[in-house]
């Protein structure tokens, strides 16, 4: 695999991990414009501990993540109580308070940044991409998942079944906010340096993105939502001056001509007919 | 000797010196292969899409001028320019694929410190110098030797020099400091460089560690004026970009301020004496390198310049170059110094000993004679001469 | 100096509150945010200036610019919100996030991306009143913006196609039974927002003197804020929230350090967000 390759994979699982988290909290029928913040603090934390405390690589984002997630059922407890809109609002407006914290916090660099922390490698990165998966695989497929299915449809009707829907909604935004900050570490060490910057609102949208046009009925949307959005502006290169007008009508025209994502509902419900045809047809 | 003889020694001194000279024309050259590689890493999209495409017109201009008269030894160069977008990650990947895949022997650029912080430490790992054309952020080259070269004066050379003319026109005995605090180089103007500055030149700061501060790209100044105005001043230190002076010297003219404003190399960016007409005259900053100087050197970079230029992101914001192609367009041929010098090979398979070559040749460059370069010190940051100057007659000019 | 901030802020934000109206207008009607309408008052002011620097008198760049964003604005009605109206409640949200990109991008594309000066066109006059310094430029910005937000709360409480908007944005299916073309309704309406957009965008060139294609952004995110604090849909709060928010930035600048506006301005919008959703005036009952 050429430099440069190597290169563009790697970011690419970052990007993967953040569709992840804003996937996470899909489950539970929100939507969070916010995860930019909590990688933001996974990110922040973890190099401080790295470079400052020499903590090696593993523990420091483990810390970092759990710092973010400690964050985000913090903030999680008030914002989920609103509804829709507000919910989404609430969130940016979190994310926007981060961003501007760690921009005047000096033993964190402030506006100078934070460089230093080093050693995440393609195969870190995507044995992270993978366990998270495994994860998300497990869980689709538990009791839990199908409360997280029961609760999507309907909250309603499912409050009423006797599911604790603020336990779920909480739980899924530690998960997500958990994967942020998993994310931020490793973004942290693959850059060798993070300003606040690197954590605008425009990170959070674009991990939503990545899961609604993937598909945001599995985790599946959300891996091959990271992986275009990565490749896009990569491939994209040779239009100089106007890549950026492309790479946003191709997101806009992606959105009117297929909004439910690529990977649609009836796609999973039927994926292991599916598979398992292509076994049997191969057998035969 | 008989006939047969002598023609056998004629016949075997001929095919002798065909073959010898067959084998010199082979070894004519000390430079392999037909074409020396370079690339520039510039953000040619998004926020610093004008001046990083002044920044590859200005390096290929160099190219230009060096294929003109024949390359390097005959060969020529080839320049590669990849797009940072003004995005980290984006800068990431181009570095990488100027190193990986197009295997570039140095690199020209980064502009933004901020771009410079993430993609010298990775020009370390890969082994391949980037000399970047912009970024004083204090420090930064000096934290990631080797690979790294800023060819850019730090701010702090160039403060002593316009104060002391400062305080000589306008009689300062105290001073405020307005700064930016949210873009890197402007905030360690206002806030690291000045302050001790101004100090050690007698003058007092009204402010103390306390400047009047604002954040890049404000839309408007008045409360920061309001209070400048409240302090009186004998002049007033910005830390600040360009078009950001421009906006607050024009506001505190409107709330009827008459002092003189300083601040180093940033404020001479974004056309202040074209843009600020009478409010701006008397602004005093240092540079090193101004559209009219009149050297020979200087005349040919401009030459080359707006050649290129009409080929190549032709547009009104491209057309005047500043000094950030000048740097870039040095770069090139302390590059091509650096190749003539530590006999470069090029050949592929001696590609990261030409690159570590180069590096080395770099670090020890303190008589380059170029436009407005003299080469590095020994942080890897570049060594200029400070001209200072003042805004007269809707331009900057030089003092003396 | 107290005094004279005051007055800072009141022109600062008066920018803010056309942002805020036009933002409430789109809200209010659709239940949807439109994130691009800060770079509609980006391209707003560039198109000011276009039309300027072509010798256009200043007033008539202004109503051209109005005009230019509020169809910028349509546009983005018929891309990001009208062919999404059976998709994922955010869909528009997300398409206008890419919708800004494209905006900026083209901005650079013809502007550059290096500040762009206003033609002053007219002369700065500065006015003593008492303490306070006035310029020519803080009149017309306040005095504009007064006129346009008066004429709009009038036009929505009075006219029959105000009723129209009211009854669209409360019931539409009711109000499309009554003959209401909900349709015409929504462009309408976007135009108004857009407009607004565009006069904030001239306004603020002609203090600011300058303008960059990514000016929008942070402009938009505190036209939300002013929305949020005024209270959503409401087009009063949106007034007053905007002049509000225009002090407290004027006065943090002046009393403590701009580091730390945007911690107080976003930490007052999640206060706002979770604990008075409603905003300072009441929100539209949805």
């Amino acid at each position: 695999m050429s430099v440069y390759t190597q290169g563009v994979v790697a970011l690419m699982g970052v990007n993967i991990l953040m569709a992840l988290s804003v996937y996470a909290i899909v489950m539970a029928d929100q939507v969070s414009l916010g995860n930019a913040g909590f990688m933001a603090i996974g990110a922040y934390t973890s190099a401080y501990l790295s470079v400052k405390f020499g903590i090696p690589i593993f523990p420091s984002l483990i810390i970092g993540a759990l710092a973010a997630s400690f964050i985000g059922i913090l903030i999680g407890i008030p914002i989920l109580r609103l509804e829709g809109l507000y919910f989404v609002m609430g969130t940016f407006g979190f994310g926007e308070v981060v961003r501007s914290f760690f921009m005047n916090f000096e033993p964190t660099g402030g506006a100078y940044g934070f460089r230093g922390p080093v050693g995440a490698t393609l195969p870190m990165i995507y044995g992270w991409v993978l366990a998270f998966m495994v994860f998300f695989w497990l869980l689709e497929r538990s009791r839990l998942g199908r409360s997280l299915d029961a609760l999507r449809d309907d909250a309603e009707v499912a409050s009423s079944i006797g599911l604790n829907v603020t336990l779920l909604k909480l739980g899924v935004f530690w998960l997500g906010s958990f994967t942020a900050g998993i994310a931020g570490g490793l973004y942290a060490h693959y850059m060798f340096y993070i300003e606040s910057g690197n954590f605008h609102i425009l990170v959070s949208a674009m991990a939503i993105l990545c899961v609604i046009l993937g598909g945001m009925y599995t985790f599946w949307g959300a891996l091959l939502g990271g992986v275009i959005f990565s490749i896009l502006p990569e491939v994209l290169r040779f239009m100089g001056g106007w890549r950026l007008s492309v790479y946003g009508s191709v997101l806009v025209l992606m959105m009117i001509f297929r909004p439910s994502g690529i990977i649609s509902r009836h796609m999973v419900r039927n994926a292991g007919e599916w598979v398992g045809g292509i076994f049997r047809k191969a057998s035969s | 000797m008989g006939r047969k003889t002598t023609t056998a020694i004629i016949v075997f001194f001929s095919v002798l010196l065909c073959t010898l000279a067959f084998h010199t024309a082979s070894f004519a050259g000390p430079i392999a292969g037909k074409e020396i590689k370079i690339g520039g890493i510039f953000p040619i999209t998004g926020h610093g899409a004008n001046v990083g495409k002044r920044e590859a017109i200005g390096t290929q201009a160099a190219v230009d001028v060096i294929n003109a008269k024949g390359g390097v030894y005959g060969v020529p160069l080839k320049l590669f320019i990849e797009d940072t977008a003004s995005n980290p990650q984006e800068g990431v990947n181009a570095l990488r694929k100027l190193a990986g895949d197009h295997k570039v022997l140095a690199i020209v650029g980064p502009h933004y410190s901020s771009m410079g912080e993430t993609t010298f430490p990775l020009g370390n790992r890969l082994r391949v110098i980037q000399i970047a054309v912009a970024s004083s952020k204090p420090g930064l080259a000096a934290a990631n030797r080797p690979y790294a070269f800023r060819n850019t004066l730090t701010e702090d050379k160039v403060a002593g020099g316009v104060i002391r003319e400062f305080k000589k026109r306008y009689n300062i005995k105290k001073v405020a400091i307005m700064t930016d605090i949210k873009d890197a180089v402007s905030k360690s103007v206002g806030t690291q460089v000045l302050p001790p500055a101004f100090k050690a030149q007698g003058i007092e700061v009204i402010t103390g560690d306390k400047p009047v501060t604002f954040q890049t790209n404000d839309t408007q100044f008045k409360a920061q004026i309001t209070k400048l105005k409240a302090m009186n001043p004998d002049g007033i230190g910005l830390g600040a970009l360009g078009p950001d002076a421009l906006n607050i010297i024009t506001e505190a003219r409107r709330q009827g301020m008459k002092q003189p404003f300083m601040s180093t190399a940033p404020i001479m960016e974004g056309e202040l004496p074209e843009k600020g007409g009478k409010a701006v005259e008397g602004t005093f900053a240092g540079a090193y390198w101004l559209m009219a100087v009149a050297t020979g050197e200087s005349q040919e970079f401009i030459k080359a310049y707006k050649k290129r230029w009409e080929t190549m992101y032709t547009g009104p914001y491209t057309e005047k170059p500043d000094y950030y192609p000048v740097n870039a367009y040095d770069a090139v041929f302390m590059i091509v110094e650096g190749i003539k010098a530590m006999c470069v090979s090029n050949k592929p398979g001696e590609l990261q000993m030409d690159r570590d070559k180069l590096m080395y040749f770099m670090a020890g460059l303190r008589d380059f004679k170029g436009v407005a370069s003299r080469g590095f010190n020994c942080v890897g940051d570049g060594v200029k001469d400070v001209i200072v100057c003042e805004i007269k007659n809707a331009r900057w000019e030089a003092l003396r | 100096m107290f005094l004279q901030q005051l007055v800072n802020g009141l022109t600062l934000g008066s920018t803010y509150s056309l942002l805020a109206l036009g933002f409430t207008l789109v809200l209010g009607l659709l239940n949807m945010l439109n994130i691009a309408h800060g770079d509609v008052f980006m391209f707003g002011a560039f198109l000011g200036l276009s039309f300027a620097m072509l010798g256009v008198p200043l007033y008539l760049a202004l109503i051209l610019a109005m005009a230019g964003a509020g169809i910028v604005t349509i546009i983005i009605e018929r891309l990001c919100f009208r062919p999404l109206r059976k998709a994922h409640f955010l869909m528009p949200l997300l398409s206008t996030i890419a919708f800004g990109i494209v905006l900026q991008n083209v901005a650079t594309q013809i502007w550059g991306s290096e500040p762009v000066r206003y033609p002053q066109a007219t002369e700065i006059t500065q006015f003593q009143l008492g303490p306070v310094l006035v310029s020519s430029i803080d009149i017309i910005i306040l005095a504009t913006s007064l006129v346009l937000m008066l004429g709009i709360d009038q036009f929505v409480k009075r006219t029959s196609f105000g009723r129209a908007m009211r009854a669209t944005s409360e019931k539409p299916q009711t109000a499309s039974l009554l003959g209401v073309n909900i349709n015409w309704v929504i462009i309408f309406t976007f135009f108004v927002s857009g407009a607004l957009a565009g006069v904030a965008g001239v306004l603020t060139a002609l203090v600011y003197l300058q303008i960059t294609p990514f000016i929008g952004i942070r402009q938009g995110l505190i036209g939300m804020v002013a929305m949020v604090i005024g209270g959503v849909g409401n087009l009063r709060g949106a007034m007053i929230g905007g002049l509000i928010i225009g002090i407290i930035e004027v006065m943090n600048d002046a009393y403590f350090t701009a580091g730390y506006r945007d911690i107080i301005l976003f930490g007052l919008f999640l206060a706002f967000i979770v604990f008075k959703p409603e905003g300072l005036f009441g929100t539209k009952e949805r």
